[in-house]
């Protein structure tokens, strides 16, 4: 075997290599599996954050929801009630035959039926019962012809694919973000055409909203705005928000979300 | 010089620079294990110190060297065994450690009374603390895979130390058991290398201490 000492000497040499680099492979495996499980660790501790925020986003809407809700009902059971009330006292009034009054009371009764047609209008457009009950399409089909009504706008609906009734929840935080955008169009964009373009695909659902209004520069966006309210609606439905604007060009919005997650009935 | 004798020197120059990056940082950092770690180091100096004062100046015999050597070694153990106890997280590995130091002070009284009484041979007292170091440092390996990763180890100042005591006695642990089968007339170059190689793991270790210094500087908010 080993005779000589510079034999064994370059045995040792070559058995402390030996072992000093087994020594550094078990530290450098101790260092990745830590590793490991700090990258599960911290994608466990960002999903967790993310449905914690996601719960509370919920609530919010679903706070909102009841306000809209309440606000809705008492339009329509009690202001409403109230001037229809008015309305029929004002023309059952026996008054003399007063050309002045008549026209006074006349111009009355159509500022009263206005007023109750408005009332009625944002009661409907509040409500979720809409949604609930005739769906996505049916509900901004009326929010587009409300906006025509003012005769400020031109607004076209255009649906391609296979429409589906998405569950009720995704249906109604999509028509809340469509009222959103065409909240910030009516103020900020001075637009005269806008065009929203339903997509449904196997697998994800589209809603781009356009407008030829005046556009924005992206980073002067100031926080607070109805951008981050729509954003988070979006991330809600697990969904792609992008905004595609530039100054004097008009603006796009596009929402993109999953089937999968947000077509199924609870 | 002879190599063996310069790496000696070199050590020393590494655990006194160590001491300094110590000294530095000892009243900016008051986490529970650098107490432990700053005896164990002046402890290492002094050992170092006794060492140079016999291979070099001849101050002392050998036997007076061994018996300082032991006594100071004999030391670190309680030092080692705290600092392990100080940063280990989970409780039932903290309660296995602290059971583990008392029986590992016991053995060594008992090796260093049985190194006396066979004339100031006190190898085994070497294989024991090189021996419980590498259990120690497993524990502290098991502790760390089974704790909530939170921290990022290249900032973690006790990972590089248990590194490097790690380092250290899976080298010496061999070297302290097998040497007295080398013998000393025919191999003694071989001998020399050998301890050679232990120092040198010293000197990892303590290169160690001192990156685990220079983590608190770095130290991320997580």
């Amino acid at each position: 075997m080993l005779q000589t000492p510079t034999e064994s000497l370059v045995f040792f040499i070559i058995i402390s290599v030996i072992l000093i680099l087994l020594l550094v492979i078990f530290i450098i495996n101790i260092i990745y599996r830590y590793k490991q499980k700090q990258n599960i660790y911290f994608k466990d501790i960002e999903q967790l954050k993310i449905s914690h925020e996601n719960a509370l986003l919920h609530s919010q809407l679903e706070m909102q929801e009841q306000t809209f809700q309440n606000i809705s009902r008492e339009i329509h059971d009690n202001i409403g009630q109230k001037l229809t009330l008015a309305k029929l006292h004002l023309n059952t009034l026996n008054y003399a035959e007063n050309e002045e009054t008549i026209f006074q009371v006349t111009d009355s009764v159509n500022m009263i039926s206005e007023a109750i047609n408005d009332l009625s209008d944002i009661s409907r457009s509040m409500s979720s019962e809409i949604i609930l009950s005739n769906g996505l399409i049916k509900a901004l089909e009326f929010e587009a012809k409300q906006l025509e009504k003012s005769g400020l706008y031109n607004i076209s609906l255009n649906i391609t694919g296979s429409t589906i009734f998405l569950n009720n929840n995704t249906e109604l935080v999509l028509f809340r973000i469509a009222q959103e955008v065409l909240n910030n169009i009516i103020k900020h964009a001075q637009a005269t055409k806008i065009n929203i373009h339903l997509n449904y695909t196997t697998s994800v659902f589209t809603m781009e909203i356009t407008d030829n209004g005046k556009g924005f520069n992206k980073t002067n966006v100031l926080p607070g705005t109805g951008l981050q309210n729509i954003k988070k609606r979006a991330a809600i439905l697990n969904g792609n928000f992008k905004v595609n604007s530039f100054q004097d060009t008009g603006t796009q919005i596009k929402i993109e979300i999953p089937l999968k997650e947000n077509n199924a009935n609870p | 010089m002879q190599l063996h004798k310069f790496i000696i020197l070199i050590g020393t120059g590494v655990i006194l620079f160590t001491f300094f990056i110590a000294l530095l940082y000892k009243k900016k950092q008051q986490s529970p294990f650098t107490k432990y770690i700053f005896i164990f180091i002046i402890l290492g100096l002094l050992i170092s110190i006794n060492t140079i004062g016999y291979y070099h100046f001849h101050m002392t015999s050998l036997y007076t060297l061994r018996f300082i050597q032991f006594l100071l070694i004999s030391l670190q153990t309680p030092c080692i065994g705290m600092f392990f106890l100080s940063i280990l997280s989970n409780k039932p590995f903290q309660k296995s450690m602290k059971y583990l130091i008392a029986f590992f002070l016991l053995l060594q009284v008992f090796m260093f009374v049985l190194g006396i009484l066979n004339y100031l041979d006190f190898t085994s007292i070497y294989i024991a603390i090189s021996l419980i170091s590498l259990i120690f440092s497993m524990i502290y390996f098991k502790d760390l895979l089974n704790s909530v990763p939170y921290i990022s180890l290249s900032y973690n100042p006790p990972f590089w130390i248990v590194v490097g005591l790690f380092l250290h006695s899976c080298i010496s642990f061999p070297i302290y058991s097998l040497h007295r089968f080398i013998p000393f007339q025919t191999q003694k170059d071989l001998r020399l290398a050998i301890f050679s190689l232990s120092n040198i793991s010293l000197i990892i270790l303590y290169v160690f201490i001192i990156k685990s210094y220079l983590c608190f500087k770095h130290q991320p908010n997580l």
